[in-house]
């Protein structure tokens, strides 16, 4: 399928130059990174090592004034020995929950692995109030900065920071637009079983100076609703939201509510501070190595695997070209810490680079300590 | 009395007449000043309210470049805009590349920002207004301008200058109270024949000067006559600056208020 569709696109990608009310009118951007990691599962002398290099190509295409379309395509070469220590990684990355595949592995190594996958294929005929979009788009119903329980079809791992795009759902998706900045949307998510349909309608408004929401729908076993804001208080932004997840059988009593709320404010000097907190009432309080960076499989039933987790962000920018992003994950539950620090750096117009780390702490029957850490090192182009 | 007896020409005037011309002098000095008050803030209001009017347009679609330059490093980026009134505007930006399709929607006194790379919209917090805009010397409040420089401060005449040979009014910009600006008070020059706005000097609360804006390059721009460029120069930083410069402007076309909704800013392109 992709060998098919980048056989159409690419092609009159490269060709686009026509006048601006001719169509159809092509566009072509992306990016390619390299991404150095070492891992140290729980001890400093068990280094191994990954080497991610990452290529993104959106092709976007105007077919007439009301009909666009979306190609984007996610390639990856890894290369490295802690390949070797995820089993099966390269299944574990190609597996995409959806109606269709869109990816192909083409290098499956103990040790290498490269991999194609189109992340977003879609169609979308916008005219007057309507936008109708079909195909695999990204449904971004959150709002929270850190956890979503409101991103229904599309739930996000912060860990995985080399993944700004997030993953995206084989979905129809119809939004109604109302005077008043107020939208209207349905959406369906079509499972390959018949327990894995998503199905949900979301309304949005703007009422005294905030942004209010509400969404309601069938959530793969379970009955959905939920509602989230956007808002301030004085100078600091204030937003929450919460899903409450319920199986189709109402007798059954195991609901599950996931709410977060966020405050963050601006400071004098460049300073940007964000504190969020999720509850998760059913929660598993599994805790894995060193947060899964390339697959999961959470969702906004379970964003996080504890009751209660908190999330203090803070930024620093030093100059229009450098800044360091510090974020701190604390949960109550065996005192699981995360510290992830990033300090990154444009070099040139285009050419970004960045440091991440990723610290892992939690406390089991041999104490508190150190249960893995990554550190990563990253360059940009972007075209 | 004495400042206008000093200034009347007394050679050929008998002392009675030179005591009638200084009453009645002194009767319409005072009368000048009596009404000047009131007449004066009035017509600076009015002055700002013209220039803004003639920058703003009912509506207006413009096509910037904006140089961020400092000792060592600078970099340019290209940005669309529309505006209606003072209450809607959005902002496109159209590169570099990896900022390219972010944009900022303002309305009325609340402002999003879209980033497309997550496909989402974000609400911006109100302390993010005073921040600097994607690293310029220019602060969100300076490029959604969500307060209005007519509506939300009492203006007076401070005097007059000549900037680039134009002769100006230098008006003050007081603060109403309540209203959700991030100055502390401007300053503002205005051309008194056409209405420019040629220099700006913005002040915090505590009466520092924070920011200078220099308007230049005057020519015909969507019809107007307007500056073209503008230096946005930070106080406490002599070595930089932010230059804007207006490539392609257009005022008055039809804009639908629904084309300034959140919907909207992911239909950009």
């Amino acid at each position: 399928m992709i060998f098919l569709l980048t056989g159409i696109f690419i092609p009159l990608a490269v060709f686009p130059q026509q006048a601006k009310e001719q169509y159809p009118q092509f566009r072509l951007n992306g990016y390619i990174n390299d991404l150095q990691g070492l891992s140290f599962p729980e001890r400093w002398d068990s280094l191994s090592t990954v080497n991610l290099l990452h290529n993104r190509v959106n092709i976007s295409a105007q077919f007439s004034p009301k009909l666009s379309g979306r190609l984007e395509l996610r390639n990856r070469f890894f290369w490295g020995d802690q390949l070797q220590q995820v089993p099966d990684f390269g299944k574990l990355i190609s597996e995409y929950n959806g109606w269709s595949g869109l990816s192909k592995i083409w290098i499956r190594k103990k040790k290498m692995v490269f991999h194609t996958v189109a992340d977003r294929m879609l169609l979308k005929y916008s005219t007057g109030h309507w936008d109708i979009t079909a195909g695999r788009q990204r449904i971004n119903w959150g709002i929270n900065n850190a956890w979503n329980p409101n991103d229904i079809f599309n739930a996000w791992n912060f860990l995985d920071f080399d993944y700004a795009e997030r993953p995206g759902s084989d979905a129809l998706r119809i939004q109604y637009s109302l005077p008043g900045n107020a939208t209207w949307e349905l959406a369906w998510k079509p499972g390959q079983r018949q327990a894995e349909h998503i199905a949900a309608f979301l309304y949005k408004f703007n009422k005294k100076k905030y942004d209010f929401q509400f969404l309601g729908g069938l959530w793969q076993q379970d009955l959905v609703i939920g509602g989230g804001w956007a808002g301030s208080i004085k100078n600091a932004g204030f937003k929450g939201e919460l899903s409450y997840f319920h199986p189709q059988q109402i007798r059954d009593t195991t609901g599950t509510l996931s709410f977060s709320l966020m405050a963050d404010q601006t400071f004098k000097k460049d300073w940007y501070l964000a504190l969020s907190v999720l509850f998760n009432s059913n929660p598993s309080n599994l805790v894995s190595g060193t947060g899964n960076l390339f697959g999961n499989t959470l969702s906004a039933k379970s964003l996080f695997p504890f009751r209660y987790t908190f999330y203090a962000g803070a930024l620093k920018a030093f100059s229009p070209l450098s800044s360091l992003n510090t974020a701190i994950i604390y949960s109550p539950e065996k005192h699981f810490l995360i510290l992830f620090p990033n300090w990154s750096r444009n070099l040139s117009e285009n050419f970004d680079i960045d440091f991440t780390a990723q610290v892992f702490f939690s406390k089991d029957l041999s104490g508190y300590k150190m249960r893995g850490s990554s550190f990563f090192i990253r360059g940009r182009w972007n075209f | 009395m004495t400042g206008v007896k000093t200034v009347l020409p007394a050679g050929n005037l008998t002392s009675k007449w030179r005591i009638i011309i200084m009453k009645m002098a002194g009767i319409l000095f005072c009368l000048a000043g009596f009404i000047a008050v009131p007449l004066f803030s009035q017509d600076a209001r009015e002055i700002v309210k013209k220039a803004d009017e003639h920058e703003r347009g009912a509506t207006s679609v413009a096509t910037l470049t904006i140089q961020t330059i400092r000792p060592n490093w600078s970099r340019e980026m290209t940005v669309k805009s529309w505006t209606k009134g003072n209450d809607l505007v959005m902002i496109q930006v159209t590169s570099p590349a990896k900022d390219k399709g972010i944009v900022y929607l303002k309305r009325k006194r609340e402002v999003w920002n879209w980033i497309p790379a997550i496909e989402r919209s974000i609400k911006l917090p109100p302390s993010m207004m005073s921040q600097n805009w994607m690293g310029t010397d220019f602060t969100n409040d300076d490029l959604v301008q969500e307060a209005s420089i007519v509506t939300d401060y009492d203006h007076s005449i401070a005097g007059d200058s000549t900037i680039d040979g134009r002769n100006c009014y230098k008006i003050r910009l007081q603060p109403r109270q309540g209203a959700p600006v991030v100055w502390g008070r401007i300053f503002l020059w205005i051309d008194k024949k056409d209405p420019l706005m040629l220099r700006a000097e913005y002040f915090d609360e505590e009466n520092i000067l924070i920011n200078t804006l220099v308007a230049s390059d005057i020519k015909m721009l969507g019809g107007r006559l307007l500056p073209s460029r503008m230096e946005m120069l930070p106080a406490d930083k002599k070595t930089q600056k932010t230059v804007l410069i207006y490539t392609a402007l257009e005022f008055d076309k039809p804009l639908d208020d629904n084309f300034f909704t959140i919907q909207n800013m992911s239909r950009l392109q």
